[in-house]
């Protein structure tokens, strides 16, 4: 029972640390012989067997969801960003220049990528608002009162890209 | 006093638990990749295609574990040969090479030896090394960079070719008849991705000629295979600017032409122009930047990322055309 719900959740430093106490219990009970010797076999071969599904077969599983939530955080934190920089393009084009390249390039980016397979349209309509973003930043011409429209379009664009990808998008 | 059956069991318990902690020690084997320590480099291999046997440009993103960019100066490359299949085979050492830092268009790169984390609007980039992979298969870089006097490293594997499956150097390039201004019949948009909504083709100079005109004439070109709006790599720059100020100053030397890559991007259709150079079994591949010789010939080409730095040197080289 307890592989089998490993199995299914992705269990790994849990089923070591669940695996140690059993081998050491087991080991002291054999040598102490405070216990029927089967005892002792039972605990021991149970936690080498925990011990090693830990590493073995649960490690791929534990390692795609830390991959997936590391992935919805990027993307929440890329919405984050261009919500601050909404925010501050009203009155600095190059604080908000900043934001953008530091928290929303990159990810936008990862995302227009991943959407591209699942949703064109979405993709499409992510990648033009990104453009009029980057177009405004590159130039450095940009007006504030353009950039906080444009970011604002973009922002837009996000939430229907992340719904095609299965992201909740945070409010601003 | 322990019977004889007690003392087995004893050893097997004994054995087994030893195994257990031996499993969990984790040996390595010379052959695979290590595992990634939170102080190692994250190292993108951004090439798309190298090939066996020639002189070539690689090229890596650096990312800190903190997915800070690693950005100027020069980093230290160590490759090493894998094998045909990917995943197996024991690391062969093979050359090494110090790759400096190319700055994407548009990103600064002040003049200084040593890399630094910075963030994206500090700095964006590549590091470039000159190369020969002397055998197709799978190759390991593994990147060593020097950050605040702590070195950081991590490694990437990728694939060198035996046969290009895009234009290569020293081969005839396409004789594309790609849309230009003066083609009534196709959307402004399939001529340059940023020509939307009644919006008028920017950098019209880009779009003058074809390529195949330009070969018939023997004038060399510089085909430029990019979509401005619809690009998704994170090195994605403003490579068609760059492109429109290298036309600013050597138009007089060679035809600059811009080949957008969609016809329609939300129909997945691809500009057949473009289609010639970079869509290869089911792949789409940009940007890439050729340079086409007075003979048709390529003359050199630069996959994903492209400097100035790079281009200008052979550009300057180019006699003025008699037009």
């Amino acid at each position: 029972m307890f592989l089998a719900h490993g199995a299914a959740t992705g269990l790994n430093f849990e089923a070591l640390v669940l695996a140690l106490p059993m081998v050491v219990v087991g080991v002291i009970l054999f040598v102490q012989k405070t216990a029927k010797p089967i005892v002792p076999v039972v605990l021991v071969l149970g936690g080498l067997a925990a011990g090693v599904g830990g590493m073995t077969i649960f490690a791929g599983d534990d390692h795609e969801a830390e991959a997936s939530t590391a992935r919805d955080e990027a993307y929440a934190r890329m919405v984050t960003g261009l919500c601050e920089a909404r925010r501050l393009a009203g009155t600095g084009v190059d604080e908000a220049n900043v934001v953008f390249q530091d928290e929303v390039h990159g990810p936008l980016h990862d995302l227009a990528a991943e959407v591209r397979e699942a949703d064109r349209s979405a993709a499409a309509a992510l990648l033009v608002a990104k453009e009029a973003v980057e177009s405004d930043l590159e130039s450095g011409l940009v007006e504030g009162d353009d950039l906080e429209q444009h970011l604002a379009e973009l922002l837009d664009a996000t939430a229907p890209a992340l719904a095609a990808v299965d992201v909740e998008a945070p409010a601003c | 006093m322990l019977s004889r059956g007690s003392s087995s069991l004893r050893a097997v318990l004994g054995t087994l638990t030893a195994l257990m902690f031996v499993a969990c020690s984790g040996g390595s084997d010379p052959g695979t990749a290590p595992q990634r320590r939170s102080e190692e480099l994250i190292v993108q291999a951004a090439n798309y295609e190298l090939l066996a046997g020639e002189d070539s440009r690689f090229i890596a993103g650096l990312l800190t574990p903190d997915q800070m960019f690693v950005s100027y100066g020069t980093v230290d490359i160590e490759f090493f040969y894998l094998g045909t299949e990917e995943g197996e085979g024991t690391a062969r050492k093979g050359p090494t090479a110090t790759a400096r830092f190319l700055a994407i268009e548009g990103s600064k790169d002040p003049d200084t030896k040593t890399p630094q984390a910075t963030s994206a609007a500090d700095g964006r980039g590549v590091y470039s090394a000159d190369v020969t992979f002397d055998r197709a298969g799978f190759w390991a870089a593994q990147v060593t960079a020097s950050l605040e006097d702590k070195p950081l490293s991590g490694r990437a594997v990728f694939e060198v070719f035996e046969d290009n499956r895009y234009p290569a150097v020293g081969e005839k390039a396409p004789r594309t008849d790609n849309l230009t201004v003066s083609s009534e019949d196709a959307p402004r948009e399939a001529i340059d991705s940023r020509a939307r909504d009644g919006e008028p083709v920017p950098d019209p100079e880009l779009h003058r000629i074809t390529v195949a005109e330009s070969i018939r004439r023997r004038e060399p070109a510089l085909v430029v295979l990019a979509t401005p709006v619809y690009c998704v790599s994170r090195f994605c720059g403003p490579i068609t600017d760059m492109a429109a100020e290298l036309n600013k100053r050597y138009g007089d030397r060679v035809n600059v032409i811009h080949l957008e890559i969609w016809r329609n991007f939300e129909e997945s259709v691809v500009n057949k122009g473009a289609a010639d150079w970079v869509f290869r079994d089911e792949d789409l591949t940009e940007p890439w930047i050729y340079l086409v010789d007075r003979s048709g010939k390529i003359a050199a080409r630069w996959d994903n990322v492209a400097t100035r730095h790079e281009i200008e040197p052979l550009l300057r080289r180019l006699p003025r055309l008699s037009r």
